[in-house]
């Protein structure tokens, strides 16, 4: 009885709400779809589209001259018989496990000493971040400059304070480009880390870490127990863009190293750019980008779980 | 919406009366024109001078960065938005003649009067299974520069530069063992191009080959003897420590600057190095001889440039007007030869270039006797810096594996060679 007064109730104007409602909802959705409607149409044209292609290429053998035909799987079955994509992409991987802690760690570092508004701050905020506007080949023509053995910084300031008595060919071994790289993008790169790790910083109220300190929480334990949690979702962006990043690096290696020496700092990236523009195989070439692709999409799915927020 | 609609209108009339200006002035060709460069020093003299005397046609240059040429004219000839005129690199003709994106010219070319005065060796790279797809534009030769007064501080006679590498070794042993920082010889060590144009007339001086077989199935022949000769000739160079330490690393960009120090003896380059050598610096002093064989004979390297008509071009008989110009006489005397570059007929560069300085004139004579690389695949076989030519070399000279860098070469370049 009750249910059925509770329903007769609205029922009397229910027909005309409902009506409305509906044409609200309706209108409200329309409008929603195009609000978006820019988004998703450059979503469409400048992703969807571009990586539909991509996969119908990777399904030809594609030269950028010359007459395409079918090819199936057979550009996927060449990577297997490839020792130059299993070998770049260990050396991405790698490259990936050594840059990302170093950037997270000096940019979560570097965050923390400038966390707060104090005399001088701003400047070293503006240093620290001022690399990051610069592009990456900009920078990497810059660093082949500076690790010039000849004319450069690098070798110059080493041998005046006596480390070295002669130049350092900085590209000459794997371990010391590597090094080179790996040093040029901790400058260029960890201005942008540093303000995530700031921002995420300003965002922890005081009265929690003040609330830690008055339990009897050391700096220490405030910061492993408090502060850390509290920058999860923080963490979780740093680590995920520069997991991308360092996946799909590119431009330091091909100015810096060439991808030398002896092919050893190829990156997968360099390869895909050279199976397609140096050896004209597109086919090939976006067949390695599908799985690029697979492999980021996989990385970056499995880092949100473990970095999910649980509560 | 009333001045909305004036303004469309206004902006129509512009538009019009825009085309109208266009049409009037139709009968002036625009030709697009792609040049490397390597070879921006005198290509723009050359378009203004032809667009002065050509009022009928209007030349647009564009300056192509040289190490994404290939990337960017393919990618450009693929979509059909190529320019009209392309000034290509002598060993990157065959590979676009071979896919079909340039113009036959073989007839027009074959009825010039001054045909048999081209140089051979770009005849031969602008042809594709008989027929001519680009004619010679500009020449270079590689040769062996030495700084003679570094020869004659360390007791060596400047007079009598090496002929054999067993010379060139023990000439570079007196230059570096004579301390103040001097080394016997220089050479680009990570550069592809490079290499093609100094260490692969050695092997052709020891009448080796890196390729064999017909245009349309060749072979690579990386393991042959001279080859591996070669490999080893430089590597006794690099482990006797004759060779600056920058060589490993230099990727063609610093080529110069060990040798412009007076700290060089000895290094191969090209014609434009002269003009390089001569700016960046003038007081060291230069001579010249030809890159030496094994034991004894000589070779180089026929560079330079050719020029094509994309077959995509609706101006096909304004841009062969303009190739009929640039390889007159007077133009290639006045623009080429004149500024240092070898004129690409005989003719020319016989009688108008090379009796001005001895250096000329041995490079004048190296061109017409050389040779260039002649494959379909160069860019990934030779000039590529992750390709197997650059790698092998890396492999055998500075890590020291000549057998391994050959054989792994060899199957590698077979891999592109096979897949056309």
């Amino acid at each position: 009885m009750s249910a059925a007064a509770s329903t007769a109730a609205p029922g009397r104007t229910g027909p005309r709400r409902f009506a409305g409602s509906r044409a609200f909802r309706r209108r409200r959705a329309m409008v929603g779809l195009l609000l978006v409607s820019p988004a998703l149409a450059f979503v469409g044209v400048f992703f969807l589209a571009p990586f539909v292609l991509m996969i119908w290429m990777s399904l030809h053998k594609w030269p950028l001259l010359g007459h395409t035909s079918w090819a199936g799987l057979s550009n996927y079955a060449a990577m297997g018989n490839d020792p130059m994509f299993w070998r770049s992409l260990a050396f991405t991987v790698e490259y990936t496990l050594i840059i990302t802690p170093i950037l997270i760690v000096v940019g979560f570092g570097l965050a923390w000493l400038i966390r707060e508004r104090r005399r001088g701050v701003g400047f070293f905020r503006t240093v620290y971040f001022m690399p990051y506007v610069i592009g990456f080949a900009a920078a990497s023509y810059l660093w082949v400059w500076f690790l010039n053995p000849g004319v450069g910084l690098f070798d110059k300031t080493l041998q005046a304070l006596g480390l070295t008595s002669s130049p350092v060919q900085w590209f000459s071994s794997r371990t010391l480009a590597l090094f080179a790289v790996v040093l040029m993008i901790v400058w260029k790169v960890v201005g942008f880390t540093m303000l995530l790790f700031m921002s995420g910083l300003q965002g922890i109220p005081d009265d929690v870490q003040e609330a830690a300190q008055t339990d009897g929480a050391g700096r220490w334990a405030t910061l492993w127990r408090v502060t850390l949690p509290l920058l999860r979702r923080t963490i979780a962006l740093t680590v995920i863009l520069a997991i991308v990043g360092s996946m799909l690096a590119f431009d330091q290696f091909y100015i810096m190293t060439n991808g030398g020496p002896n092919n050893q700092t190829v990156t997968i990236v360099y390869w895909i750019y050279d199976s397609s523009f140096v050896n004209f195989q597109l086919g090939y070439g976006a067949a390695m980008s599908v799985v690029l692709t697979v492999i980021l999409v996989l990385i970056t799915s499995v880092q949100l779980y473990l970095l999910r927020d649980q509560t | 919406m009333r001045r909305w609609l004036a303004v469309l209108a206004a902006t129509a009339g512009l538009s019009l009366g825009g085309c109208g200006a266009a049409a009037s002035t139709s009968n002036v060709a625009t030709l697009t024109l792609w040049a490397r460069s390597d070879e921006s020093a005198f290509i723009t003299a050359v378009v203004n001078a032809f667009n002065r005397s050509h009022p009928q046609t209007h030349v647009q240059l564009t300056i192509i960065p040289v190490n994404n040429f290939v990337q960017k004219f393919g990618i450009a000839v693929a979509g059909n938005s190529g320019p009209d005129l392309a000034s290509i690199d002598v060993v990157y003709v065959p590979q676009f003649a071979a896919v079909g994106v340039l113009s036959d010219i073989t007839a027009r070319a074959h009825a010039l009067p001054y045909f048999n005065q081209f140089d051979h060796s770009h005849i031969r790279n602008g042809t594709y299974r008989g027929r001519l797809y680009a004619l010679p534009f500009s020449g270079d030769a590689s040769v062996l520069f030495y700084n003679p007064e570094l020869f004659r501080a360390v007791g060596l006679n400047p007079a009598k530069p090496p002929k054999t590498w067993a010379q060139l070794v023990q000439d570079a042993r007196r230059v570096t063992s004579s301390g103040h920082g001097r080394t016997g010889y220089y050479f680009a060590g990570d550069c592809g191009g490079c290499a093609a144009f100094t260490f692969l007339p050695l092997i052709w001086a020891s009448h080796g080959d890196i390729f064999a077989g017909p245009e349309t199935a060749q072979r690579p022949t990386l393991t042959s003897p001279a080859v591996v000769a070669a490999l080893g000739f430089y590597r006794s160079l690099w482990t006797q420590h004759l060779v600056a330490t920058a060589a490993q690393t230099d990727s063609g960009t610093n080529q110069f600057t060990p040798f412009e120090s007076g700290k060089v003896a000895m290094f191969t380059t090209g014609g434009f190095g002269v003009q390089t050598l001569h700016q960046d610096a003038p007081k060291v002093p230069l001579a010249a001889v030809p890159i030496p064989g094994e034991n004894g004979g000589s070779a180089t390297f026929a560079g330079g440039d050719e020029i094509a008509i994309s077959r995509s071009s609706h101006h096909q008989q304004a841009a062969w007007q303009f190739i009929q110009w640039v390889t007159s006489a007077p133009v290639q005397e006045r623009y080429f030869g004149d500024v240092g570059v070898i004129p690409i007929r005989r003719d020319v560069a016989f009688h108008r270039y090379a009796p001005k300085n001895p250096i000329y004139r041995l490079l004048a004579r190296e061109l017409y006797s050389g040779r260039a690389v002649y494959t379909v695949q160069e860019n990934a076989l030779i000039n590529d810096p992750t390709g197997p030519w650059v790698t092998m070399i890396d492999d055998a000279v500075f890590a020291g594996h000549p057998h391994a860098a050959v054989t792994q070469a060899q199957s590698s370049m077979q891999s592109i060679l096979s897949r056309g």
